[in-house]
């Protein structure tokens, strides 16, 4: 029986990248996973993946996937997904708030006033909408006393990252899982924001040879596939004491050390606390 | 010469409050000041102040500074009525110097003791109107400003920002408004543009006066035994930053703006110096950008 078994996790933006990774590594340790986003058919995005491939590759890892077309643009489909869970499970242990809206412009050189204002639909879909999933999920996860609700963020959460837009949202995520973990504590649930370093996904790998000066930035050591996080977030939603971390922006290269958890291929990530920033806010 | 004599400054959510306030300053101080908000007829409002009274007391104030005030109907949740404004501000005046990013949407219940899942979802105007018109209009700020080479954009903030206040919603976006000051004035320090916020402490405005008096036991003592300012002496602050040669030294700080009043050697209207609450509600996060651009 895997750590999670009998465990409900919903994973936004699981279609591809870290929050498919994050669906697979929590399917493998036997917990039922919403897998959320907007791609149904194959060939809708410019990447490949769709919700209902990794609702079935988490089948064959041993917990089970189930596919739900959102799009967090849509109050009313947040809430549709939340009013899913709560019929069919009727319970919810982690709520995983991994969607981001990156449009190709945030990559390119120039400044804010440069790129068009719908550049802002990186701060509704990776803050407002991971609010609004955090409301419903808190609806949820107070009656039953439990509950685990990551965000993920990243050094951007204190280091200029390509956009203005982009280091508000992240900080904001930052702050946001820190004050919820005020309100949350008196019932047991733990909030955390999650610091993912590079991660080998589908948009990474794609940005690697048409981003400027990308490839020569990195140091190809520092990557973890999009499993990682996964991992961490198991490691977090098994762990008893979990609620000793609420509040807390915590470097999941970090965490993975003090669980003992590696990458796929066994390596382990460093932190880049030295050199890419320090989280801001602690556990409460 | 008045100290801003000349400038072009647009002041959000100016009706009444520390908007207001900073208006009136201005103008005072010799700035053409676009007054906005949403406020356009006496009544409209549960509390006094309208966009046109603020304008009018704006050019009373500016009458031997040259100082005036235009006021504009603008709601900041509305992305085509802002953009309205800044054509009206270009077609106008052809330039801007200030933007005081001041309108921000608290709503009704913000300090109601209730946890962020038992208050409803529309706590989110707090966003809309906050860190996402904040953006809105530096945008087209920005647009304005990069060809003349420079201006000051302020976002006004709190001590919020730093420490847990009223609720989820009011943090995050409090937080979201300081480092996005910070990282704007990033991509702006090669236009010589700066862009910084501005941690206000207790204002007696309108709103303040009538939840003191009616609801004081729902605050927190570090917020109730703050020592008050009027809502002139943030614009006092904003006055002296938009006159000072060097202020691209300040560009991508939260700065608490009584401790920039009394390096400026700024009092308050009734010549009080207000007291920093850094000791009780804490310090500001994102420093000036310096050697990080």
């Amino acid at each position: 029986m895997g750590a999670l078994s009998g465990k409900v996790a919903v994973v936004t933006g699981a279609s591809r990248g870290v929050g498919r990774g994050i669906s697979l590594a929590l399917a493998e340790q036997g917990a039922t996973v919403y897998v959320t986003g907007r791609t149904v058919e194959e060939g809708t995005h410019a990447l490949p993946g769709t919700v209902g491939k990794t609702a079935a590759d988490c089948d064959h890892r041993g917990g089970k996937g189930i596919a739900v077309a959102v799009d967090l643009n849509s109050d009313d489909e947040i809430a549709a997904l939340f009013a899913q869970v709560r019929t069919e499970q009727r319970r919810l242990d982690i709520l995983v708030n991994n969607a981001i809206s990156l449009p190709d412009e945030m990559t390119l050189p120039g400044g804010f006033w440069e790129k068009p204002l719908s550049n802002w639909e990186i701060f509704d879909i990776g803050l407002r909408a991971a609010f609004v999933a955090s409301w419903h999920a808190a609806q949820i996860m107070v009656p039953q006393g439990s509950g685990l609700i990551a965000g993920l963020s990243g050094y951007v959460g204190v280091t200029y990252t390509y956009s203005a837009i982009f280091g508000a949202t992240k900080a904001g995520m930052d702050r946001m899982a820190h004050d919820m973990a005020v309100e949350l504590k008196l019932h047991g649930i733990t909030s955390v924001s999650l610091w993912q370093g590079f991660t080998y996904t589908e948009r990474a790998i794609e940005n690697l040879k048409t981003v400027p000066g990308m490839a020569s930035q990195l140091n190809s050591a520092v990557g973890s596939s999009p499993e990682f996080p996964g991992r961490v977030i198991a490691a977090l939603a098994a762990d008893a004491n979990v609620i000793d971390r609420s509040g807390g922006s915590l470097i999941v290269a970090e965490l993975a050390e003090a669980y003992g958890v590696s990458d796929v291929d066994g390596k382990t990530i460093p932190s880049l606390r030295e050199t890419r920033g320090v989280p801001i806010w602690q556990p409460v | 010469m008045a100290p801003l004599a000349g400038k072009v400054a647009v002041v959000t959510g100016s009706s009444r409050g520390i908007g207001r306030g900073i208006a009136l300053v201005l103008a005072e101080q010799g700035a053409t000041v676009y007054v906005t908000g949403r406020t356009v007829n006496p009544g409209d409002y549960y509390l006094p102040g309208t966009v046109g009274e603020t304008a009018a007391e704006c050019t009373e104030r500016g009458k031997d500074s040259g100082g005036k005030g235009i006021a504009v109907a603008c709601d900041h949740a509305q992305d085509d009525q802002v953009a309205a404004l800044f054509d009206q501000v270009r077609r106008e005046q052809g330039k801007l110097d200030i933007l005081v990013n001041n309108a921000f949407q608290l709503s009704d219940d913000l300090i109601e003791p209730l946890p962020f899942w038992e208050k409803p979802l529309s706590n989110l105007e707090m966003i809309q109107v906050g860190p996402r018109s904040h953006f809105v209009a530096a945008w087209h700020a920005a647009q304005l400003m990069v060809p003349g080479g420079k201006g000051l954009i302020v976002a006004i903030n709190g001590f919020a920002g730093g420490m847990y206040t009223f609720g989820v919603v009011f943090g995050t976006a409090k937080t979201a408004v300081d480092r996005m000051a910070h990282d704007m004035a990033i991509e702006l320090k090669p236009h010589n543009i700066a862009s910084i916020s501005l941690w206000q402490g207790l204002t007696l405005t309108e709103k303040a006066q009538h939840n003191l008096a009616i609801q004081k036991e729902k605050m927190t003592t570090s917020i109730t035994n703050m020592t008050g300012s009027t809502v002139e002496h943030p614009g006092r602050v904003i006055a002296a930053l938009a006159s000072d040669p060097d202020i691209m030294k300040r560009s991508g700080g939260t700065f608490i703006t009584t401790e920039v009043a009394i390096e400026y050697g700024i009092t308050d209207i009734d010549g009080r110096v207000i007291p920093s609450a850094r000791g009780t509600r804490g310090g500001p996060i994102w420093g000036p950008i310096g050697g990080e651009a």
